[in-house]
């Protein structure tokens, strides 16, 4: 049965991102868990996986991309989508150039003189 | 059709809620990102997180967020006892949920890695416990509203605040998806 007003809101939206979920999330574990893959290509498996159950459960559980016209809904998930990649990766490339320059061994060491640690 | 047009805004506004929180765990998420290594000497992500824990909690979770939309459906369908059951599965799943989280996070503190310990522990705490903290308010308002729903039935304002906590629940469990990949799968890789 589907409600004029909430389109998508019906059994069946409901147990595929249920089973889509689960199925990801175990299969996600089962490659960590069982060492199925080695390094990268793990990472890159179990990213694709968070990202495709993200994508299920936005479309089935959330109804995202369900509303008429004008999307508004999708129109400010892409933005936030957008804010959120410059974070992470914007973070994470400039962290990581700092590193480059000053290692973890300078660091704690820097820590521990500022905090007056004694080793 | 003004009280449809009312609470479509009010979805819209809700929404707009989560998108904002979304950027505040993104926030939380790149903080760990970067700190995830500096143990400071202590143990890593390696030695200290139970796979097999984390997915008895991650499955939890996942069941909650199926559930509230149950509730939600046969709230649609005008079916007070079956949207309160549901609603209830899900309080309970969210309550099992919560008490194992900080049941971890007492046996982390108890072995000695307070979020005191190291760079790494302080921000694994601030992002999951944040996520709890939203688990914990998620639960409180779903007591509030199985209580007013016992008391006055579906009325629509029911109904809306049901689909805000739907919106509110499966958004938490989203952030969780994440959670789960970086900071546990990875972190044992």
């Amino acid at each position: 049965m589907e409600v004029a007003n909430h389109p998508g809101v019906n059994l069946k939206n409901y147990l595929i991102g249920f089973t889509g979920s689960l199925a990801l999330t175990l299969a996600s574990y089962f490659v960590v868990a069982n060492h199925l893959l080695s390094n990268p290509l793990a990472i890159l498996t179990i990213f694709s996986f968070a990202f495709l159950q993200f994508s299920v459960q936005l479309i089935f559980f959330l109804h995202l991309g369900k509303e008429t016209n004008p999307r508004w809904k999708l129109a400010i998930f892409l933005y936030t989508a957008s804010i959120v990649l410059l974070v992470m990766l914007g973070s994470l490339w400039i962290m990581s150039h700092l590193s480059y320059h000053l290692n973890s061994h300078q660091i704690n060491n820097y820590i521990m003189r500022d905090e007056q640690f004694k080793k | 059709m003004a009280e449809h047009h009312n609470s479509e805004k009010n979805i819209f506004g809700f929404w707009v809620y989560l998108m904002t929180d979304l950027i505040m765990f993104a926030v939380l998420f790149a903080t760990y990102a970067v700190l995830r290594n500096q143990t400071f000497g202590g143990p890593g992500p390696k030695e200290i997180f139970n796979l097999p824990y984390v997915l008895v909690e991650t499955l939890i979770l996942l069941t909650s967020s199926f559930t509230v939309g149950l509730s939600l459906l046969a709230a649609h369908k005008n079916s007070k006892t079956q949207a309160l059951v549901w609603l209830g599965v899900t309080f309970l799943l969210g309550v099992a949920f919560l008490t194992l989280e900080i049941s971890e996070f007492r046996q982390l503190i108890l072995e000695g890695h307070s979020f005191q310990s190291s760079a790494f522990l302080s921000s694994y705490f601030a992002l999951v416990g944040t996520h709890g903290l939203h688990i914990f308010a998620g639960l409180v308002w779903m007591g509030i509203l199985v209580y007013k729903i016992l008391v006055s039935g579906l009325s629509q304002g029911s109904v809306r605040k049901l689909t805000l906590l739907s919106l509110f629940w499966h958004f938490l469990d989203l952030v969780w998806i994440f959670i789960f990949t970086i900071v546990y799968l990875m972190g044992v890789i």
